[in-house]
């Protein structure tokens, strides 16, 4: 039967970069001093399971670097090689090797031999001269002449006299004497450098030469013959006890990631048919179905959190890959620096998660490129020679935080505003400490003096926060001089789902999200009042802020006049505006549809629902309508 | 009725392929991933045969082998060890043990499915 194992690759590769990842973890958290046996144990079972796999699948190249890796764990476990910083950067560097190797056999492309050449040789050249090496040795089978019951004194006597001609591994003669007593056959191991054939004719003084064999090929399998079934002695007293099985802890399956994405899909069609069915039925007034309804609604947003909670994921999994970025870009920029990190459970959508990759990466460059001084300057300033990076997730009603916090020099006010000036940005001595850090977002603003090629293009923060609004969240900075910088963003936690308040602006109903929602009032006519080209702005109990009228925002006609509109107060980035509607139509749990697959990005707007009457309402994006009101960007149209 | 075995292993990939094959010689296939699992399994049902991976986190394969053979049930069950190495030292222990065989890994499907039909077919 022609069996095509090809197909089971696919679950090796992930299994694979698993193992991968453990091995980089824990390679890292490695103090060569004084290591910690269990995890250099834990190292070597991973490169050791790795080899397995490829050997079994017929990756040459993955195989060869990951046995050569497994020697010298294997010698550094067993304490016969001494670990240091430079054999750690070795077996990073095979892992790397593997982790690209992995990659191309995925992409049914050739590994780079030449690569493979090289590493094994680094590797190799680590090994310890006294390492036995691991060469087959030669073995021999030898077969009691004669059939019949066996004289044990007589093996005894055969057993001394090949002893005398061969040199065995102790407790060899013991086995050797079993056996022969027992099946009447026997294999020998021959000592290092032994010729079989030649031994043969050795042991002929003492055996038949027919009852001594060279096997033709070290056997692949072979069956212990007591332990056949039928010829089993009584069962022996078990050395372990059957155990009970361990409480499952971390109980899970792998499940394609589609199969999620289209049960969320159908919960959240689900979640628009009821609110379709209770509508119509409320129009009906229907009261004695309010029972079943409720029932069914508390149901459905059971059905709805458990859905949404399979898309999240740890961060920690994003986090994973920071320790080595730290580790090398310190060491190629000449600077001493440790990432700790906090909170790598805080789950999160996954469909955030991959996002998040490069505004972190950005910002822990950053922080090693322009914040963490050089060893000499930090002591030089009283600081210890090592730096420090924070990176920490949390949770903040509703939201997920990531902070990227640094104990460098932090951020230099005079330097900012001097390249906003260069840049012709709007910068003077008076602005305020937070709207100086404001400035570092625009585009292709960078302080760097040279532009080093890791941080210092100037492709920066904007970038960042692009993308990080792109996800629906915000990025600010903080900092102060001399003691460091630190780097919020947030996110919500979920884009599939929110909680919104339903505004009427003329014929349209729009959604604005709750967790932007500060407070909503009728103005009493005092508290509003006209500015230059006809804004204007409300006083909330002494605040002073600026009111957007959605209609003209969002281009559609108010159904009201001024003065009997409702104001929705909002808040974004630590700035507040109102919002002027119609009307507050009530809260609403909604089901979030992205629009940008059918219309490209839509102005002032940051997607769409179904509302209970089958119409479609858009859900307001909120910091950028408050940008509009702050005069920060021009006027928004909604197509 | 088909005969059953049960395949362990920690490797996903390795059970998924023990799985292919022997189910494709007509074989009812039931997958563990850890010592403790099989345990478990072994004990809701009696198997015609056990397939065992040496090298696993938590209890390796010898741990199983003589945890296996301490139940009843699995006195006479045919149980072969699948092992990357085959020293004369890991043979001792295996046959120790009470494992009815062994067999190095990478192997060859073929050879697999001739042991196991030696014993349950």
């Amino acid at each position: 039967m022609a069996v095509d194992l090809k197909q089971f690759r696919g679950a090796f590769f992930e299994e694979a970069r698993e193992h991968l990842a453990e091995m980089e973890r824990l390679l890292l958290a490695l103090d060569p001093t004084n290591p910690d046996t269990e995890n250099v144990n834990a190292i070597f079972r991973a490169a050791h399971s790795i080899k397995g796999g490829a050997n079994m699948f017929s990756l040459a190249e993955i195989a060869a670097v990951t046995h050569e890796m497994e020697t010298v764990l294997d010698a550094a476990r067993k304490a016969r090689l001494r670990l240091s910083g430079a054999i750690i950067d070795t077996l990073l560097r095979g892992c790397d090797f593997v982790r690209a190797a992995l990659a191309q056999a995925g992409a049914d492309k050739p590994a780079d031999g030449v690569r493979a050449a090289h590493i094994t040789a680094q590797l190799r050249g680590l090994a310890v001269p006294d390492a036995p090496p691991a060469k087959p040795r030669a073995r021999l089978e030898l077969a009691w002449p004669g059939k019949g019951k066996r004289d044990p004194r007589k093996v005894k006597k055969l057993v001394a006299d090949v002893a005398r001609l061969v040199k065995l591994e102790p407790g060899a003669l013991g086995a050797l004497q079993a056996d022969l007593m027992a099946q009447g056959k026997a294999d020998i191991t021959l000592p290092e450098g032994t010729d079989a054939s030649r031994f043969r004719e050795t042991l002929a003084f003492v055996l038949p030469e027919d009852c001594i064999r060279v096997p033709a090929a070290q056997a692949d399998f072979g069956f212990f013959e007591e332990n056949l079934p039928k010829q089993r002695p009584a069962p022996k007293p078990a050395a372990a006890e059957a155990t009970k099985p361990a409480a499952s802890e971390n109980l899970s399956i792998r499940v394609n990631a589609e199969k999620i994405d289209r049960l969320i899909n159908l919960t959240g069609e689900l979640m628009i048919g009821y609110s379709m069915v209770r509508s119509g039925i409320g129009a009906a007034g229907v009261d004695h179905l309010g029972m079943a309804l409720a029932t069914v609604e508390r149901n459905l947003r059971e059905l709805q959190e458990a859905a949404l909670s399979i898309r999240m994921i740890p961060i920690g999994g994003v986090f994973a890959r920071f320790p080595r970025l730290v580790h090398d870009l310190s060491a190629q920029l000449g600077k001493q620096a440790e990432l700790r990190i906090e909170g790598e459970s805080t789950e999160l959508d996954r469909g955030l998660v991959e996002k998040l990759i490069d505004p972190l990466t950005h910002l822990i460059r950053n922080s090693l490129d322009h914040g963490i001084e050089p060893p000499a300057a930090r002591v030089a300033a009283g600081k210890p020679a090592r730096g420090t990076i924070w990176l920490r997730a949390s949770h903040e009603s509703g939201n997920v935080v990531v902070e990227v916090l640094d104990d460098g020099a932090g951020l230099s006010r005079e330097r900012i505003l001097k390249r906003a000036t260069e840049q012709g940005l709007r910068a003077d001595e008076a602005m305020s400490e937070a709207a100086v850090w404001e400035l570092i977002f625009a585009p292709g603003f960078s302080t760097a003096t040279a532009v080093s090629d890791v941080s210092g293009r100037g492709v920066g923060m904007d970038v960042v926060r692009r993308n990080v609004r792109e996800l629906g969240g915000h990025v600010a900075v903080s900092s102060e001089a001399g003691n460091g910088m630190r780097t919020v963003v947030r996110l919500p936690l979920t884009l599939a789902i929110m909680d919104g308040m339903e505004l009427a602006v003329g014929n349209e109903v729009y959604i604005a999200p709750l967790s932007a929602i500060v407070e909503s009032l009728r103005p009493a006519p005092g508290d509003l009042k006209s500015i230059a080209n006809e804004s204007r702005v409300l006083n909330l109990r002494g605040e002073i802020m600026p009111v957007l009228s959605l209609a003209k925002a969002l281009g559609t006609e108010h159904a009201c006049k001024e003065g009997e509109e409702v104001l929705v107060v909002v808040e974004n980035g630590g700035r507040r505006a109102a919002l002027a509607a119609d009307a507050l139509l009530g809260q609403q749990q909604i089901v979030v549809k992205n629009l940008e697959g059918n219309f490209g990005k839509v102005s002032g707007v940051a997607g769409a629902t179904i509302l209970g009457n089958g119409a479609v309402s858009l859900i307001l994006d909120i910091p950028e309508l408050m940008r509009v009101a702050l005069g920060t960007e021009p006027h928004a149209r909604a197509a | 009725m088909s005969k059953s075995i049960l395949t362990v292993d920690d490797s996903t990939s390795m059970r998924q392929m023990l799985a292919f094959i022997l189910k494709g010689a007509g074989y009812q296939v039931v997958q563990a991933s850890s010592s403790d699992e099989a345990l478990s399994q072994a004990a809701s049902r009696t198997f015609d045969m056990v397939l065992t991976d040496q090298n696993m986190p938590g209890g390796d394969g010898l741990d199983l082998v003589c945890a296996l053979r301490a139940l009843p049930a699995y006195a006479d069950t045919p149980i072969i060890m699948l092992t990357t190495e085959s020293s004369e030292e890991m043979k001792n222990k295996g046959r120790a043990a009470g494992a009815t065989g062994w067999m190095v890994k990478p192997f060859d499907p073929n050879r697999l499915l001739e042991v196991v039909r030696k014993f349950v077919n």
